[in-house]
């Protein structure tokens, strides 16, 4: 039975509601504004209207008519993110002092290469290990030629330090490095990034000591099971 | 009259940006502050199709698109650590892809046309309900174009990517009451421009 109540609406909250309207669409409204619009709209069918309104125009939302492709965008900000320095470009400059941090930032390595290191540390010793073992285990079996080396030359060809630089260590760095310690390249990069060097024998272990001063360089290690730890 | 096609119409399509769970993100911004490269791509490829989206209602260029996403992007790349957590992190992105495209297009506020070609798409393939959607959408899409470039990117945020009104006052820097009288003008704008391309 119809009581005939007439129901009368607050103009002051028609107003608030209708203003907030577009975020009953989706929920986004705080408890207390869906309560007052959800009581407003038992109410209002002026508000009921609209908001079945917007959700027919939410329905209808319009296809694209740009074709971005992520892989060709993506490809053509690959190449502007190349030669950004990300630690250098985030922070103001700050002279010379803040680029040594930076560079020491990128040199020093993250958590996870400690244990990459650790892991090319063994497959190293384990290398020079096999090195050392070989000639007295399995005799020569080929000859090259007639030609017979010399003891120094034996030895310089074999290399008597394993080394491994940090994986950012720039070819300037490294060139330097060895000409610094008198270091000659017998071998390397080997598949775990090291080289085999020649140290003259004379200063070997003076300069394996040095080498190990050096930042860049991760580990030095002898090859001839000599002194220099 | 635009009423009388609603029951044609099909439900509302999911909208990404409400309720997106950000903690996957906010890792990923973390690890790019750091430099992670990779942790950038994944933040790239996933704003990708939102930005894209939310950029087609200020222009229909494609390679202008693709030029403020990466803009954009390249801003997220090189301040990450200036994100303070202060609002969300789709709030901080969507507020840099804004400003970079109304620099990029000189903020002409030109009218964005709807191409009939490019709306109907597949639709004389498709089934008379389809049909009538895509008439729909086609209808949205002009009246959309010709409102004020400001109204139609509220309309845009709001409708079509489901965010809440305080999280487009903060991507539109405006205050929030004036944002909302906004809406409320572009609605009305809206519904008149709506019925005028039913007659």
């Amino acid at each position: 039975m119809k009581t005939g109540k007439i129901v009368e609406i607050d103009a002051s909250t028609h107003q608030k509601v209708q203003k907030l309207l577009p975020w009953m669409l989706d929920d986004s409204l705080s408890t207390a504004e869906q309560r007052m619009v959800r009581d407003h709209l038992l109410q209002c069918a002026e508000c009921r209207a609209d908001l079945d309104w917007q959700r027919q125009v939410q329905s209808a939302q319009p296809a694209m008519q740009a074709e971005p492709d992520v892989e060709r965008a993506f490809a053509a900000l690959s190449e502007r993110l190349a030669p950004v320095n990300r630690a250098g470009s985030a922070r103001p400059r700050q002279g010379m002092a803040a680029w040594l941090q930076n560079v020491w930032r990128n040199l020093r390595p993250a958590p996870w290469q400690h244990w990459a290191m650790a892991a090319q540390c063994a497959v190293i010793v384990g290398l020079g290990l096999v090195l050392l073992k070989s000639p007295a285990d399995a005799p020569a079996q080929f000859h090259a030629l007639s030609a017979t080396p010399s003891a120094a030359q034996s030895a310089a060809a074999a290399g008597n330090v394993m080394v491994l630089f940090k994986p950012e260590t720039p070819e300037r760095e490294l060139r330097r490095i060895l000409q610094a310690h008198g270091a000659h390249i017998v071998d390397g990069p080997t598949v775990t990034d090291a080289y085999v060097l020649y140290l003259p024998p004379a200063g070997r272990d003076a300069a394996l000591a040095a080498l190990r001063r050096e930042r860049a360089v991760a580990l030095a290690e002898p090859l001839d099971g000599g002194a220099g730890r | 009259m635009f009423g009388l096609l609603r029951k044609n119409s099909e439900p509302p399509q999911a909208k990404p940006g409400h309720g997106r769970d950000e903690s996957g993100d906010l890792r990923l911004i973390g690890q790019i502050v750091a430099g992670d490269r990779r942790a950038f791509e994944t933040l790239y490829r996933s704003y990708f199709s939102r930005l894209a989206r939310f950029l087609d209602r200020m222009t229909h260029n494609t390679a202008l698109i693709e030029e403020i996403i990466n803009d954009a992007m390249l801003v997220v790349w090189r301040r990450a650590d200036t994100f303070d957590h202060s609002c969300k992190l789709s709030t901080w992105i969507f507020s840099i892809a804004y400003r970079t495209a109304l620099k990029a297009i000189g903020h002409r506020d030109e009218p964005v046309d709807a191409d009939p070609d490019l709306q109907h798409g597949d639709a004389m393939h498709e089934p008379e309900a389809g049909f009538i959607q895509q008439q729909l959408q086609q209808r949205v899409a002009q009246a959309l174009g010709m409102l004020p470039l400001e109204q139609r990117m509220v309309v845009n945020l709001t409708y079509y990517h489901g965010m809440g009104y305080e999280e487009i006052a903060g991507i539109m820097e405006c205050p929030v009451n004036t944002f909302k009288t906004r809406m409320f003008h572009a609605r009305r704008r809206l519904k008149t421009l709506l019925a005028d391309t039913a007659e």
